[in-house]
């Protein structure tokens, strides 16, 4: 477990931004899913010390709840969603501040803001001034400046943020390198849903403040329902939509184009729509299974109520 | 551990004290005036007074010739203020001369400090490391400090230690031993009080700009207000509202000398360290965790 948090609540004023939060982030690459203000930030500023919450609980590695924010900061690795760059320094400088700010030796910070430099793909350009660097390359140095302490966990907020195909696909292969192969816990804060399916092996959806689901991708994904796209001809599809209902399809519809449209429960082989088209007499001319992602996911329980408690958790 | 083929390892390192974490602040901060372009022609220029009497020393040792023989060469008339063995020797380059440098040095560093750091969102850098905001406050100020004191402390000090290393015998040592050490004291306490005024405007401020105008309207202004304060209420101690002015005589007291504006120094003393209460008070408030990222 790499962060915990009972019944979390955070205000500003009389805007609820995270309420009553629950739930239990495992180590390895988590999500924090959820549209713009649907409160990511707030609760990653929360366990950083940085806002108080109104109400609950937080707890992040073994320390204790009450723990110095200082020791958590030393332990803790944070790229910010914001452009936020201390003024005036390269690449090189800053990254080996950050490091000294949290409690490196010089020399140490220096070599090590040198070898993550290098790990972000830096390595030409760490002399040049930051205020010089593209938006991808501010992005990795803000992601070298929360990796340059050897954190043990890692909160990332947007960080493919204004970032090209290329540097989107970059830094999500830095953040599963950090997860997966270092055995790093990454929180990854976002609202692209392709980012989050693609790195994290758990994920939190959140939506106006509340959490909707929390729970393995896979769990989540992983529902009785899946989608076959099928396209027939030489026999009626509405027929055959008749005709495969409740032979483990649980809703059949003919869409656009004469598309049918068959919803199974998990389990469903294809070879029985092949049978039935058969018998009917027709040909099938496409079939296309769609597996439930996490937009599905997201989408469903968005759609399921934002005031829903959170359908499961961790 | 071993290294990974994308080329990250683990560290291990014994984590530094509170107090070593100011240093990287303190030093980025120092460093900040040289960052700028021409900014160390301009610290160089800020050295202009010291390095003028220096000038006039080297004249007065005959070392450097600026008049043909039998014409004055080698003997200017500057009374105690090109006499090595009085403190005004030492005190007037910085206290009198240097009013405009001290400017250009607090407008140009000190002042901008923290307010460029909240202007540039910085500020959730620095919370987000292992370092309380009275640290950052700190490492702020000696960065401050040291760059104040470069210019009005050490450089005193070298115009000294020329002048005993002039001399013919150990008499200038021997003379300026006891009153030297306490000049360059007091030129500290003013350049510490003046960081510490510079830096708490620069926290209080939004943008760098914003806190340089503040400052400048504030150190110029009650210059002259002060000034016409002393005019109108004939009162010496009226000067003191300047804290420039107010800092020189206390340091000016401390090495003991008399000066032109002779008033209490603890009025002075009382002054300044009213308004560094009261800015202080203010910036703590305004250095909050929560204040800062609230921003």
């Amino acid at each position: 477990m790499s962060v915990r948090l009972r019944g979390l609540t955070i205000a500003y004023g009389s805007v609820v931004a995270v309420d009553d939060a629950t739930f239990e982030l495992p180590k390895g690459a988590v999500g924090l899913l959820g549209r713009n203000g649907a409160g990511k930030t707030s609760i990653l500023r929360a366990l950083l010390g940085l806002v108080r919450p109104t109400r609950g609980s937080m707890q992040i590695l073994d320390l204790p709840p009450d723990a110095d924010p200082r020791e958590i900061r030393r332990r803790v690795g944070y790229m910010p969603e914001r452009d936020c760059f201390i003024p005036g320094l390269n690449g090189f400088e800053c990254v080996a501040l950050a490091g000294q700010l949290s409690g490196m030796p010089e020399r140490q910070a220096f070599r090590r803001a040198h070898e993550v430099l290098w790990l972000v793909g830096l390595e030409e350009q760490r002399y040049r001034a930051v205020a010089g660097y593209s938006t991808g390359m501010r992005q990795k140095v803000k992601f070298g400046t929360a990796l340059v302490h050897d954190p043990d966990v890692l909160f990332l907020d947007e960080p493919t943020n204004g970032l090209d195909p290329r540097g989107r696909v970059e830094m999500l292969d830095l953040v599963q390198l950090m997860a997966r192969d270092l055995g790093k816990s990454v929180v990854l804060s976002s609202h692209i849903l392709q980012d989050v399916e693609r790195t994290c092996s758990d994920v939190v959806l959140m939506e106006g403040g509340r959490v909707l689901a929390a729970g393995p991708v896979s769990d989540l994904t992983k529902n009785a329902r899946r989608t076959f796209h099928v396209g027939v001809e030489g026999c009626d599809a509405q027929a055959l939509a008749l005709r495969l209902r409740g032979d483990g399809v649980v809703a059949a519809s003919v869409g656009e184009r004469g598309l049918l449209q068959l919803d199974v429960v998990e389990g469903f082989e294809a070879s029985t729509v092949f049978a039935a088209v058969s018998a009917a007499g027709g040909v099938v001319r496409r079939l296309v299974e769609h597996r439930r992602s996490l937009e599905d996911v997201f989408l469903g329980a968005v759609a399921a109520g934002s005031g829903a408690p959170a359908a499961e958790t961790v | 551990m071993a290294i990974y083929t994308r080329g990250y390892r683990d560290v291990s390192y014994q984590p530094t004290s509170a107090f070593a974490r100011i240093w990287p602040i303190a030093r980025h901060e120092l460093l900040a005036m040289f960052r700028m372009r021409f900014g160390a022609i301009l610290f160089l220029l800020c050295l202009a007074p010291t390095v003028g009497q220096l000038i006039l020393l080297l004249v007065r040792a005959g070392l450097w010739e600026v008049a043909p023989e039998g014409r004055g060469g080698g003997a200017i008339p500057f009374g105690d203020r090109l006499d090595p063995a009085s403190p005004n020797f030492y005190m007037w380059p910085i206290t009198t001369m240097s009013f405009v440098p001290f400017l250009v040095l607090t407008t140009l560093v000190s002042v901008r400090a923290i307010a460029k750091d909240r202007a540039a969102g910085a500020l959730e850098i620095y919370w987000t490391r292992a370092i309380s905001p009275w640290a950052y406050f700190v490492g702020k100020w000696y960065g401050s400090f040291l760059l104040l004191a470069a210019a009005f402390v050490a450089a005193p000090c070298v115009l000294w230690l020329t002048s005993v290393l002039l001399a013919p015998d150990w008499s200038q040592l021997e003379a300026t031993i006891g009153m030297v050490p306490r000049v360059l004291a007091g030129l500290a306490w003013l350049c510490a009080t003046m960081a510490l005024l510079a830096v708490s405007v620069s926290a209080l401020a939004p943008t760098p700009n914003f806190a340089a105008i503040v400052w400048l309207f504030v150190v110029v202004g009650s210059l002259g207000f002060g000034q016409v304060l002393r005019f109108a209420l004939r009162e010496n101690w009226t000067v003191a509202i300047n804290p420039w002015r107010a800092g020189k005589r206390v340091v000016e007291w401390f090495a003991g000398f008399t000066p032109f504006f002779d008033y209490s120094p603890w009025a002075a003393l009382g002054l300044v360290t009213g308004i560094a209460a009261v800015l202080l008070a203010l910036a703590a408030r305004r250095l909050r965790v929560l204040e800062a990222v609230a921003s």
